[in-house]
Formats: structure tokens, C-alpha cells, sequence
């Protein structure tokens, strides 16, 4: 069991936990850490798309995967992150 | 005629030379997950595109979600999937019996997930919101159900694992299964990670 926490999936999962934390409490409380509005939505979709990164690389073992895996799964979070701020900031 | 001389070969171990370039489990699940998530993308660029249009209701609609059951059922998602990572160490160490505890533990946070669901929902029907109240809440019941869809179909598929780990098959395709199975199950929660943030928190 304590061989099993300090392995780096573990380590990767309480990140995951206290990203998701911190997320949530701002969240929680709009314009509490962040006053402006579209700042504070693109910082939780930034943190959103850092967690499925980690969730890929390190859960889903892409990081040991090919190269095509790997390319394929950093252009699916680049372009879907990208998009996502776009339409956020009315950049389209 | 002499035999050949081999002693200049070295063995190479089959798992080193491929260890590399090998997919984690079977290359047509990996189909079904970036179907998926590319579905998805476009779920996510919709809405937020429909948001910008009308920023006012689509806030006021989301201050009527309850943060603290996403939060929830987000913290149940990860903890699912580190289970299922550890699952799968087990059955590549060769210890199907432990691989299937875990696996069976990942599947209660599974049925965890639904049961908060659905005590969201019903909540929210109690309220009087529902699929045609706005078009905040008609992104918010499509996706949060196709999602639900998911998580069963994951669910299904965890089940089998644990069946087939509990018979000891930890190697070759049923391993590929294995891994196969937690590559889904592991999108499953990356998709509701974008939810989380999109539907409940962005302000």
C-alpha cells in the first residue's frame, strides 16, 4: 500500500485531487481570487485540460505509447483547449 | 558445410524491443476513445459558443447546480481511475486477485457516480428544471445523460474485467482487455473533468 502511494500514477491522482479542489473553490466563489470574468473561466479551462493531460500521459499510458498516439493526443487537447478560449474570449 | 556463426547475436527480450512503440491495449479501442473525445470537443465548443450568446441566463441557470455534487462526483471519478491504474499494475505483476479487488472498487465509485446523478437530477426535476427550461439546461441534461451513457457502458465493461481477472487471465488479450477496458473507463473521467469546469463552475 505505501509502495503503491508513492508511485508517480499516485502522485499524479493526489494532483489531480487538489487541482480539482482548487478549481471547485473558485468555482465556488466567482471573482473572489480572479475578478475579471473571462481570466477566471479560462484559468479552470486551462487547469480542466492540465488534469486530462495527466490523466492521458500518465493513466491511459499514452507517455509509453507511439509517437502518433502521443502527437494525436496533444493535438486533440491543444486544438480543443485553443477553441474552447476562443469561443470564451469571442475571438471567432 | 559449417553452421553458422551466431555468437555475435544478443537475445533481445520481446518486451524490451516493443516496449516503446506498443499501444496501451487494443489500437480499436483507442478508435472508440478518440471518436469520443473528438465528439465531444465539438459538445464543448458548442456550448461555450452558445454561452457568449446569451451570458446572463446560461449564469443564472448554473447558480441553480449543486457545486459541492460535482465536486463530488469528480473527486469519486479520479479516485475510480487511480483504482483502475492499480488494477492493472496488479494483473502485469501477475496477481489477478488483487487486480479484481480493485477493479470491483473502481466499478462501487462507478455506481457511486450514478446514484449522485441521479439525486441531481431528481433534484432539479423537483425544482421544475428540466431538458426544455432553457438552453442551459437542455446542454446540461444531453451531456450530463450522454455522459451517464458512458459511465454505464464503462461500468458494463469494468464487471467484466473483474469477472475475467477473478479466473486468474492476466496476460496476452485478456491483459490487452484489461488495459483496453481502463483506457475507456480513464476517458470517461477525463470527459466529465471538462464537464465539471464548463457546466457548473465557469463564471
Amino acid at each position: 500500500m505505501i509502495k503503491e502511494l508513492k508511485s508517480a500514477e499516485s502522485i499524479v491522482w493526489m494532483v489531480l485531487m487538489a487541482i480539482t479542489a482548487l478549481s471547485w473553490l473558485l468555482g465556488a466563489n466567482h471573482g473572489a481570487f480572479i475578478s475579471n470574468a473571462f481570466a477566471e473561466s479560462s484559468f479552470l479551462i486551462v487547469l480542466a485540460f492540465i488534469k486530462i493531460r495527466l490523466i492521458l500521459f500518465y493513466f491511459m499510458e499514452v507517455r509509453h505509447g507511439p509517437i502518433t498516439l502521443r502527437l494525436s493526443c496533444e493535438a486533440w487537447l491543444i486544438f480543443s483547449c485553443i477553441g474552447i478560449l476562443a469561443f470564451l474570449g469571442d475571438f471567432l | 558445410m559449417s553452421e553458422p556463426d551466431l555468437s555475435s547475436f544478443k537475445a533481445v527480450p520481446p518486451q524490451a524491443a516493443t516496449h516503446k512503440q506498443s499501444m496501451p491495449g487494443e489500437g480499436g479501442v483507442w478508435i472508440i476513445i478518440f471518436g469520443d473525445m473528438m465528439v465531444f470537443a465539438l459538445f464543448f465548443a458548442t456550448f461555450v459558443y452558445y454561452r457568449g450568446l446569451d451570458i446572463e441566463t446560461y449564469n443564472a441557470s448554473q447558480a441553480t447546480l449543486d457545486k459541492g455534487l460535482g465536486l463530488l462526483n469528480t473527486l469519486i471519478l479520479l479516485t475510480s481511475s487511480w483504482f483502475v491504474v492499480w488494477a492493472i499494475r496488479c494483473a502485469k505483476s501477475g496477481d489477478g486477485k488483487e487486480a479484481a479487488h480493485r477493479i470491483l472498487a473502481a466499478a462501487a465509485l462507478g455506481v457511486g457516480f450514478w446514484v449522485v446523478k441521479i439525486i441531481e437530477y431528481a433534484a432539479k426535476f423537483e425544482e421544475g428544471y428540466s431538458v426544455v427550461t432553457d438552453e442551459f439546461f437542455g446542454f446540461y441534461f444531453m451531456f450530463t445523460g450522454i455522459h451517464l451513457v458512458h459511465v454505464t457502458a464503462g461500468l458494463g465493461a469494468l464487471v467484466y474485467a473483474q469477472h475475467v481477472l477473478r479466473q486468474g487471465r492476466v496476460s496476452g488479450g485478456d491483459l490487452d482487455n484489461l488495459v483496453g477496458i481502463g483506457a475507456f473507463w480513464h476517458m470517461v473521467d477525463l470527459l466529465w473533468i471538462v464537464l465539471f469546469a464548463i457546466l457548473y463552475l465557469m463564471g
